[in-house]
């Protein structure tokens, strides 16, 4: 096969996708925490067929699954598919290739079956993706506007659908023993919190039992201070009221009893 | 309650309902300024229904009709004489009425409850959400009080009782986050999987007993972390704003909120 030729190949397999072959989730709505849009598995096969004929392409898989347990004590099976995706044709019983791509996809699931599904689309989408089917979706070119933060969530992809994340790499030649992988979305960070801790509350507490203050009068005192209840300050308010207290109880910032502002325990 | 932080379910419902409202009663310590009498008649009710589940679990029978009722009545008396003034809403009938209402109404529960195993009344627990996406402990504890723990064929069923209008519907009873805050407590408290039952009484002209045993799965656990984890992010980044409706009518801190 010809350069040409292989450039036409190309330019067919990596074209856009009408509409309706575009998957978009809310991270709202499936949990996931972030937002994704892609192409559905079954257009992928679908443009694969269609340019290279039927038997004009073979996918070779390893799916490995593993139980864990989640966050909630629920069981999960987690599987990684690692994928050969091969083009080629089939000439006296041999599959002759000219060109392989690999990757790998991972999915988390309830089920040990839906966990394998996953895993598999998700590698076949993203090894598909090198022979530039479905690409826009690694892009992030499919919606611009609609471009997730910097992290997911999720350390696994949804079955259906990639998140709108640009890959690290997206190349691979034909012959590279490895194909580069896609970095795995990282669980994003809880947004900075603002509200005291619960050591802070318990210093707090602790403090005004020791000036004689009880409930309500510390009450009184947060609110004409900070017109806030003491469980609803800021870090930085619960610091400033911690420091006053402690100054009324003539501890200064020595923090007798050994009482320490949390934070700055050491 | 906890030491430190704690959010409860009703905390949850009230920033849902109106986040303006939760400031005012919870971050700002507003006083209210009554109390709305449907939440006084429910709290009595309440108290009736303890009293009369509770002398199942001591003596094994029930309390009797009349000091069901007593225990209404003192427990009504209780809050309107109160320091806050009890208020209706326009379409509530007056205070008065609604003692004739209870009297109704407890007379059908009376009827119709029975005599079932009482493993607990009024069962505080205080447990530990984590986040659902990172399995981190939230700062804030899940404080509540299941109304009443029976056991019925070898497993604990956590009944919880409502005093209302009317009937509850189908979406009520479907998505209500509060016994789905429940199951989650009763496991994690070690109750295992539990039932989970709503005991509603209605105010209807001719009271209703409506039992309808409920199902929550997974998905509607996950769902209410993600809720309550939400809220609490956003009450810990300042979001507050007013929800103009229905629920402004018998609002106590309705004056303060204008």
């Amino acid at each position: 096969m010809t350069n040409e030729e292989k450039r036409k190949i190309y330019l067919q397999l990596a074209g856009p996708f009408p509409e309706h072959c575009i998957q978009r989730t809310e991270g709202r709505l499936t949990g996931r925490g972030y937002d994704t849009t892609g192409i559905g598995y079954q257009h992928i096969a679908n443009r694969l067929n269609e340019v290279l004929g039927v038997g004009g392409w073979r996918a070779h898989r390893t799916v490995t699954v593993k139980e864990i347990t989640r966050s909630n004590g629920r069981p999960a099976f987690e599987a990684i598919c690692d994928i050969t995706l091969e083009l080629g044709e089939w000439i006296d019983g041999q599959f002759i290739v000219f060109a392989e791509s690999l990757a790998d996809g991972g999915h988390l699931a309830s089920s040990e079956a839906d966990a394998r599904k996953g895993s598999y689309t998700n590698a076949f989408k993203k090894a598909a993706a090198f022979f530039g089917v479905g690409r826009q979706a690694y892009e992030g070119s499919l919606d611009d506007d609609n471009l997730p933060g910097d992290h997911v969530v999720q350390t696994v992809q949804p079955a259906a659908v990639q998140p709108v994340q640009r890959p690290a790499l997206i190349a691979t030649p034909v012959g590279v023993p490895h194909a580069p992988v896609m970095q795995q979305p990282r669980a994003a960070p809880a947004p900075t919190r603002n509200r005291l801790t619960s050591k802070q509350l318990g210093a707090i507490g602790a403090i005004a039992r020791k000036l004689g203050l009880d409930q309500p009068a510390l009450r009184a005192a947060t609110k004409q201070r900070f017109n806030a209840q003491p469980e609803f300050l800021t870090r930085e308010q619960a610091s400033q009221m911690i420091s006053s207290l402690s100054q009324q109880a003539g501890n200064g910032h020595d923090n007798a009893d050994g009482m320490h502002e949390p934070g700055m325990e050491g | 309650m906890p030491d430190g932080l704690y959010v409860s379910v009703s905390q949850v419902k009230t920033w849902l309902m109106c986040p303006r409202k939760y400031e005012l009663k919870y971050i700002r310590g507003v006083a209210p300024a009554f109390v709305p009498v449907n939440l006084a008649f429910g709290s009595a009710f309440h108290e009736a229904l303890a009293g009369y589940y509770g002398e199942i679990k001591v003596s094994g029978i029930p309390l009797r009709r009349d000091l069901v009722l007593d225990t209404f009545r003192a427990a009504w008396a209780k809050a309107a004489e109160g320091d806050v003034p009890l208020q209706t809403d326009e379409d509530d009938a007056d205070p008065g009425a609604m003692i004739d209402k209870a009297v109704s109404m407890l007379h059908t529960f009376c009827e119709q409850a029975g005599t079932p195993v009482v493993e607990a009344v009024e069962h505080g627990f205080t447990i530990t959400l984590h986040d659902v996406d990172t399995g981190e402990p939230l700062e804030e504890q899940l404080v509540g009080t299941m109304d009443l723990l029976i056991r019925e064929e070898g497993r604990i069923v956590v009944v919880e009782h409502k005093s209302a209008a009317r009937k509850f519907t189908e979406d009520q009873l479907r998505f209500d986050i509060q016994p789905t805050a429940y199951q989650i407590a009763a496991r994690e408290s070690g109750l295992g999987d539990v039932g989970l039952r709503f005991q509603i009484i209605t105010k209807s002209k001719v009271p209703a007993v409506q039992v309808v045993d409920i199902h929550r799965d997974a998905q509607a656990e996950a769902d209410f972390v993600r809720t309550a984890t939400g809220v609490l992010r956003a009450i810990d980044a300042g979001v507050s704003y007013p929800i103009r409706g229905w629920q402004c009518r018998g609002c106590p801190y309705e004056s303060t909120c204008r």
